[in-house]
């Protein structure tokens, strides 16, 4: 689907305020200073991702239902996702394995940006959106999209997103995935927002 | 509940109380809370945990029992949720005592809580629905389990440590011991050619100026041939000593029945002079150099002849026996056992090992000839044949040396 580049522009704005309020609830709760930023965000057809690969990562998932179909996933690769808890809780345990409760604290990493890019998007809907409690899963984004998403024509939305501490620098990816229907939703409320000349 | 409260909050309360009363059966902690967080369920588990009544806490607001929840993170976050926002996780390792609780044991409580908005009649806006699991029990084993995941860790870096070492250590032994033999195979090489001379000249001195010299010259010329000789026999004692690996063969298929008797042949004369006997058993046939069996075996059955008691004539025996025990790790492959026994003077069992070392001799020169080789050529070529050599004695009753041998692979059993 071709988006016009203040279409692109406005989701992307959308996008970063999201992450913007994600990440001004994560310094509130963590006291360890975080930044986040969404260098660039895409939009392409799922089934285009080939790139993807099929090495297996750490996500976390927030489907959502209703007239607003889809589901909301960060993911970050196994090794990053653990020196993301490792840094934001001062864990030092040795390894990358992903145990019960760095899994958890993960959950609610991916719960934070998730929620913060899924409520900006809502605010301009005006449409209610039914969530799932998130949930986290190690695969392959494929085997994600595959599971995560059913039937028929879709839409991905895909923002890289950086995090920053004082010791790390890493990159995720949030993958939102809607209908194309949804999508179209979405992309009535983006027009509404931007006076015509 | 405080009787100050306004009337829709206790009408609210009662409604929450008899729509989730189900939950007071549950054994994770649950609570209802108003979009001001007002709290208008509190089930019984929580009251357990908290230790906190619902007489004291419903129509209450979270923040006064609970301030820590009132932090503008806390407060952003449920604030999303009652507008309509997706359900909130709280991790036990960001938030482990959401609701401080104590257990019987004094340990907090660890808790891993979901908020999710739900709606509620005569409510405006959506309340918050709080659950929290008790998972005290998972993180210990979950600690547990890294702990011992870390000294297992800890362990496994320690042995590769420890085997780098060793291979280190190995090779710098290998190193050092190959610099040893061709050491001693250069070195008694080029000590030859020197002596050859001194021998010679020594010789003539005695054959032109022998009548010359008086009684006291002539001995000593006498002692310094035998030494040059004796020095002559302990080269090339050292030379056959290094030229087991210098020289070493491919091994190929032999039968140590023909090897051993033509060992034999060639000793005739000095068995015959000591009046002695070889009794020879079935040998078997292995993979190794002919060359170094015989040699083996010449030293072996030389030193049974060399070292017998006076007046005793020598009898020695070889023998042979497939060992069903102990078989080779790798191949699983079984040993022969082959004995080679005497009836000599033997020697005190305290010295069976140190008479393999080089230059190791346990009788005096005058007793009985030889350089202290021998047994140290025998030991190198078992060794590289992958074999064990040991010898058993009781001084004056004789000697058995036992050398093992892999058998063929054709003969392991399936």
């Amino acid at each position: 689907m071709q988006l016009t580049s203040l279409q692109k522009d406005v989701l992307q704005e959308l996008i970063n305020i999201g992450v913007g309020n994600a990440a001004g609830v994560m310094n509130e709760m963590l006291h360890t200073p975080l930044e986040l930023s969404v260098p660039h965000v895409d939009v392409v057809n799922p089934d285009d991702l080939d790139s993807l690969g099929t090495s297996c990562c750490a996500s976390v998932c927030q489907n959502f239902k209703g007239r607003f179909n889809g589901v909301a996933a960060l993911v970050f690769p196994p090794e990053s996702a653990s020196l993301l808890v490792t840094a934001l809780t001062g864990d030092e345990t040795q390894g990358v394995d992903l145990d019960e409760l760095r899994t958890g604290t993960l959950t609610e990493v991916g719960n934070i940006v998730l929620n913060g890019v899924m409520g900006s998007i809502a605010n301009i809907l005006k449409e209610h959106i039914e969530y799932l409690v998130p949930t986290f899963q190690e695969c392959s984004v494929e085997e994600l999209l595959k599971t995560q998403v059913g039937e028929g024509q879709k839409v991905c939305v895909l923002a890289e997103t950086g995090f920053r501490t004082k010791k790390l620098e890493l990159e995720g990816s949030v993958y939102i995935v809607y209908e194309v229907g949804s999508f179209n939703i979405l992309l009535e409320a983006i027009d509404a927002l931007v006076p015509t000349s | 509940m405080r009787s100050s409260q306004p009337v829709e909050v206790e009408e609210e309360v009662t409604f929450t109380s008899r729509e989730f009363g189900l939950l007071d059966h549950v054994p994770v902690g649950a609570c209802i809370l108003r979009p001001d967080l007002t709290i208008l369920y509190w089930n019984r588990s929580l009251e357990e945990w908290s230790g906190l009544s619902r007489a004291i806490l419903l129509g209450t607001s979270l923040g006064e029992h609970f301030p820590h929840l009132t932090t503008h993170g806390f407060m952003s976050r449920f604030q999303s949720l009652t507008n309509g926002g997706p359900p909130i996780i709280f991790s036990s390792q960001l938030h482990p005592h959401l609701i401080p609780s104590t257990l019987p044991n004094g340990q907090k409580r660890v808790q891993y809580s979901t908020a999710k908005g739900v709606p509620l009649s005569g409510v405006d806006g959506l309340c918050v629905l709080l659950m929290i699991q008790d998972v005290t029990a998972l993180s210990t084993r979950v600690q547990e389990y890294r702990e011992a995941r870390d000294q297992a860790l800890q362990e496994v870096e320690e042995r590769q440590q420890i085997e780098l070492t060793l291979l280190a250590q190995s090779q710098e032994l290998e190193r050092s011991n190959e610099e040893l033999v061709q050491f001693a195979a250069i070195a008694s090489h080029d000590l030859q050619e020197p002596l050859r001379k001194v021998i010679t000249f020594a010789d003539r001195l005695k054959i032109k100026y022998g009548e010359s010299l008086d009684q006291t010259g002539q001995d000593y010329l006498d002692r310094m041939q035998k030494a040059t000789r004796r020095m002559q026999q302990l080269i090339s004692d050292l030379l056959s000593y290094s030229r087991v690996t210098t020289k070493a063969l491919p091994v190929e298929k032999v039968n140590l029945g023909d090897i051993v008797h033509e060992v034999v042949g060639d000793l005739e004369g000095r068995i015959d002079a000591s009046k002695g006997r070889i009794e020879i058993s079935d040998l078997p046939t292995i993979e190794a150099e002919p060359f170094q069996m015989r040699q083996l075996f010449q030293n072996l059955i030389g030193n049974a002849l060399k070292y017998c008691r006076n007046h005793v004539p020598p009898i020695v025996t070889i023998s042979a026996q497939i060992m069903d025990a102990g078989c080779h790790k790798a191949s699983g492959r079984r040993y022969w056992q082959i004995e080679v026994t005497d009836n000599g003077v033997g020697f005190e069992e305290q010295y069976a090992d140190r008479i393999f070392g080089i230059f190791q001799r346990l009788h005096g020169k005058a007793d009985y000839e030889g350089t202290g080789v021998g047994l140290a050529i025998c030991k190198k070529i078992v060794d590289r044949h992958n074999g064990l050599i040991t010898a058993k004695s009781v001084p004056g009753q004789g000697a058995t040396f036992i050398v093992q041998f892999l058998e063929l692979p054709s003969e392991v059993k399936a």
